[in-house]
């Protein structure tokens, strides 16, 4: 019976590393600064909505967009893809903003 | 053979002013080859590094920049064969790209101003630093570099500062030597002309000088104990 080779650890694994920090960046809510490929469009046309709302929901809705640090639009849209609504994932389009430090889950 | 990582998740810190006059000293030191790699997307470094690597003429030094998580871990693996100190300026934001640069690192070098959104911010970095060195299953080492710091009088914001760093993160070396705010730190960022080449004997080429033996000194006593 053969001895088991016993191979050194490599630290000098790119790929392995690469994707460790991929998922300590996704547990710790660590944005990257690599724009997402634009998602294809899927229902034409977009057209805008307006609504106007009470004082009190708005501000529920400003106190959890900044909780969440979304937008009020990103709740507003998955409250309606909650409900059932046809909402894609190319409706959550980038805001553009940057996280500063490390999201808190 | 040595990456040196300048980070803050802080913009406006002094991290590509404290690399680029760490670099261009390390050059001129005849230690090596040196290689920045700028991983912020503003391109400060690779853009004045390019202007010093005309003035250091005949120096071993290289700038490059666009660097991304797609490509920095296989240039930091590409300029450590190449060069003898590899200096990564890192982004002024908590992010994928930042972690990746840190978990290559063997020293990072956080800039810290005297006020206390920088000692924040810096602790935050050294957050970063210890997730990247789980996530590379090492420990990576880090120091604060004063930055910006007052030339005459130390004030009481400046004092507050070495305090509050020294008590939030003890396992963090604070070097002694600050980046003082000096005139000849500013300029170089126009002409790209480092202190030790425009006056050799002058305050600011003493002040990287320290820095820089400062830092070997660091990554020395890293090494021998790994």
């Amino acid at each position: 019976m053969s001895k088991k080779v016993v191979l050194p650890l490599d630290d000098d694994d790119d790929d392995a590393l690469a994707k460790r920090i991929s998922v300590t960046a996704t547990e710790r809510g660590i944005p990257s600064l690599t724009p997402a490929p634009a998602a294809a469009a899927t229902s034409g046309a977009r057209r805008p909505i307006k609504v106007e709302v009470s004082d009190e929901l708005f501000d529920a809705l400003t106190i959890a967009a900044a909780q969440q640090r979304v937008t009020k639009r990103y709740l507003i849209l998955a409250a309606l893809r909650e409900a059932g609504y046809p909402v894609t994932d190319s409706d959550f389009m980038e805001d553009g903003r940057r996280l500063r430090g490390s999201r808190k889950i | 053979m040595a990456v040196i990582t300048f980070a803050s998740i802080k913009g406006g810190v002094g991290k590509s002013t404290g690399l680029l006059a760490l670099a261009s000293d390390l050059a001129l030191s005849e230690s090596g080859r040196v290689t920045i790699l700028d991983a912020d997307p503003n391109g400060h470094a690779s853009r004045i590094g390019a202007k010093m690597a005309k003035r250091l003429d005949g120096a071993a030094f290289t700038a490059v920049g666009e660097i991304t998580e797609a490509n920095i871990l296989a240039s930091i693996k590409s300029a450590r064969a190449q060069a003898e100190h590899v200096l990564v300026d890192l982004p002024g934001v908590s992010s994928k790209l930042t972690l990746l640069g840190l978990a290559r690192s063997d020293l990072v070098i956080i800039p810290v101003q005297a006020s206390e959104m920088d000692i924040h911010d810096a602790l935050q970095t050294v957050e970063n630093v210890k997730q990247a060195g789980e996530a590379a299953d090492k420990t990576i080492h880090a120091c604060f570099l004063l930055s910006r710091w007052p030339v005459t009088i130390e004030s009481r914001a400046a004092k507050e500062t070495r305090k509050r760093l020294s008590a939030k993160a003890p396992d963090v070396a604070v070097l002694q030597t600050p980046l003082m705010d000096r005139t000849a730190f500013k300029e170089m960022t126009f002409n790209g002309a480092p202190p030790r080449l425009v006056e050799p004997g002058g305050n600011a080429a003493a002040n990287v000088s320290a820095i820089r033996d400062e830092v070997l000194a660091l990554i020395g006593t890293k090494e021998a104990a790994a």
